[in-house]
């Protein structure tokens, strides 16, 4: 169903069931990459190929090659994100995610790093938007939610990989954190037990999942780890991974379904801090400042 | 309130003093042993006092001139550029002034012409430095993720600009400027191989290759 818009200041899209992302041409002979036309981008000028979707003026709405009106309009909201973000059509999995949403990722705590960032915005009288962008820009951090979220699933995939080629569950693991010094998934800040992976495991089993592959995996994994001097438990991370992975999601597929997992937990920090008196939240007077290494007085040249 | 000992941020940039009345409002600050107000406002120009904040030591004048000359090559791309071309687009829109940074910065960060590029770039000048043999050989064996992140690996060699045919006047301008003020053996390499080196990787230099050494 191919079909071409152009909007008021001529930029098409051109619709395809099918196309193909660019291959990277790094390492292509010279001729190839030299074209006739002096910019290979002259034949990308107004001109977006996708197979994706878009809307055209008429009222029509295409995503993934579904009429968004009478083909999608049914769906729930998660339904549709996980149309939107993997092309999978799948009641169980949308429910499976948002019961992470639920129990996982939106805690409504102020002191939660990236919680505390739509605080600050709150306590300064910045917009709900704007703290709701700092705070999810902030969760796509290293010690917790997206890099986590991602690399749990990653190494999941890798770990099972490598023991179909006959490798074992210790070897993968020592050499995850030889190379890593971490194995994204395990271990906590804080605290080490998760209080989480109970209530989602037992949600999971309602609905059918939490005897895979992956999740096997995962808890191998935690057994293992406890008998190291690491001693490191699994995180909720680890778990929704296994989880999903077991459903056949990708990392990246993943990665983009959590994206806007944190923000439950955001927006009530935010509304919170808002209502309360101006920089009111945790203010910090100046004996809080530990200077250290930059006492000396110093004078700037001219 | 609790009598038990409060946590702290523990810096090396900033020391305050507070105010007699206010133990909440400083009456003095200083960045890096330097008196924000009582002296850099008076003597220090911006670029030096944004080099201080990163690397708490003054900058040359070398160091001012690169920095200074960069500052102004890379302010503004350009309403083509894809950085300005979010930040317009927030603009057009009715946004906050604030979401058409946050909508530039977003852009502004990847792999492609973006703080990514530059963050890997000066990987490959650590490894590399002036040895053009071992750039040749980074390039054309670049390094592997060993595990997946956030961020999509490089699709192109980081200070190259993959979709360039030649390079741009603005890029050999501010070479030139740069290579002129930098004492060091860096632009150099980037004036004299620069021929060689497009040849050699088949792809035009970006100005991301020049953003080094003698800076930082």
């Amino acid at each position: 169903m191919p079909w071409s818009k152009r909007n008021s200041v001529g930029e098409n899209i051109h619709f395809f069931q099918r196309a193909s992302r660019s291959q990277n041409n790094w390492s292509k002979p010279i001729r190839e990459i030299c074209m006739t036309v002096h910019s290979k981008f002259e034949r990308y000028e107004d001109n977006w190929q996708t197979s994706m979707g878009g809307w055209s003026p008429e009222g029509e709405v295409i995503l993934r090659g579904k009429a968004l009106f009478t083909e999608l309009n049914e769906k729930t909201w998660m339904e549709y994100l996980l149309f939107a973000a993997t092309g999978r059509e799948s009641p169980k999995i949308a429910r499976l995610m948002e019961a992470m949403w639920v129990i996982c990722t939106s805690f409504p705590d102020p002191r939660i790093w990236n919680n505390r960032i739509a605080a600050l915005a709150g306590t300064a009288r910045s917009t709900g938007v704007l703290a709701s962008a700092g705070a999810l820009a902030v969760t796509e951090a290293t010690i917790f939610g997206l890099k986590p979220i991602k690399g749990a699933t990653d190494f999941f995939y890798r770990a099972e990989g490598r023991m179909t080629q006959g490798e074992t569950l210790e070897e993968i693991v020592q050499s995850e954190l030889k190379q890593f010094r971490s194995v994204y998934g395990y271990g906590r800040p804080i605290i080490n037990k998760d209080e989480r992976i109970e209530p989602m495991m037992e949600f999971a089993k309602s609905l059918g999942c939490g005897n895979g592959k992956f999740i096997q995996l995962a808890f191998d994994v935690e057994r293992y780890l406890l008998q190291t001097r690491l001693r490191y438990r699994m995180n909720i991370a680890a778990v929704c991974a296994a989880l999903l992975a077991d459903e056949g999601l990708t990392p990246t597929e993943f990665y983009h379904m959590a994206t806007l997992a944190f923000t439950a937990g955001v927006i009530p920090c935010f509304i919170d801090a808002e209502d309360k008196d101006e920089g009111s939240f945790f203010p910090l007077r100046i004996s809080r400042i530990n200077s250290s290494g930059c006492e000396g007085l110093r004078k700037w040249r001219k | 309130m609790s009598n038990e000992p409060k946590e702290t941020v523990t810096t090396k940039i900033w020391s305050e003093t507070a105010e007699r009345d206010n133990p909440f409002a400083a009456a003095s600050c200083h960045c890096a042993g330097f008196d924000v107000y009582g002296d850099l406002l008076k003597n220090a120009t911006y670029i030096d006092y944004l080099y201080l904040l990163f690397k708490l030591e003054p900058p040359t004048e070398n160091q001012t001139a690169l920095l200074q000359g960069l500052a102004i090559a890379l302010a503004n791309p350009g309403p083509r550029d894809h950085s300005v071309r979010a930040a317009m687009s927030s603009g057009v829109g009715g946004s906050t002034h604030a979401a058409a940074l946050i909508a530039a910065i977003s852009v502004g960060a990847g792999n492609l012409g973006g703080s990514r590029e530059v963050f890997h770039a000066i990987e490959y000048w650590d490894r590399c430095g002036i040895d053009l043999d071992a750039w040749k050989d980074l390039i054309e064996n670049p390094p592997q993720e060993g595990r997946m992140d956030v961020w999509q690996p490089m699709e192109h060699p980081p200070g190259f600009d993959p979709n360039g045919v030649n390079c741009p006047t603005p890029v050999v301008q501010t070479l030139t400027h740069l290579a002129d003020v930098s004492p060091g053996t860096a632009f150099e390499l980037v004036k004299q191989k620069s021929t060689t080196t497009r040849r050699l990787y088949r792809l035009p230099p970006g100005i991301l290759w020049s953003c080094r050494r003698r800076i930082l």
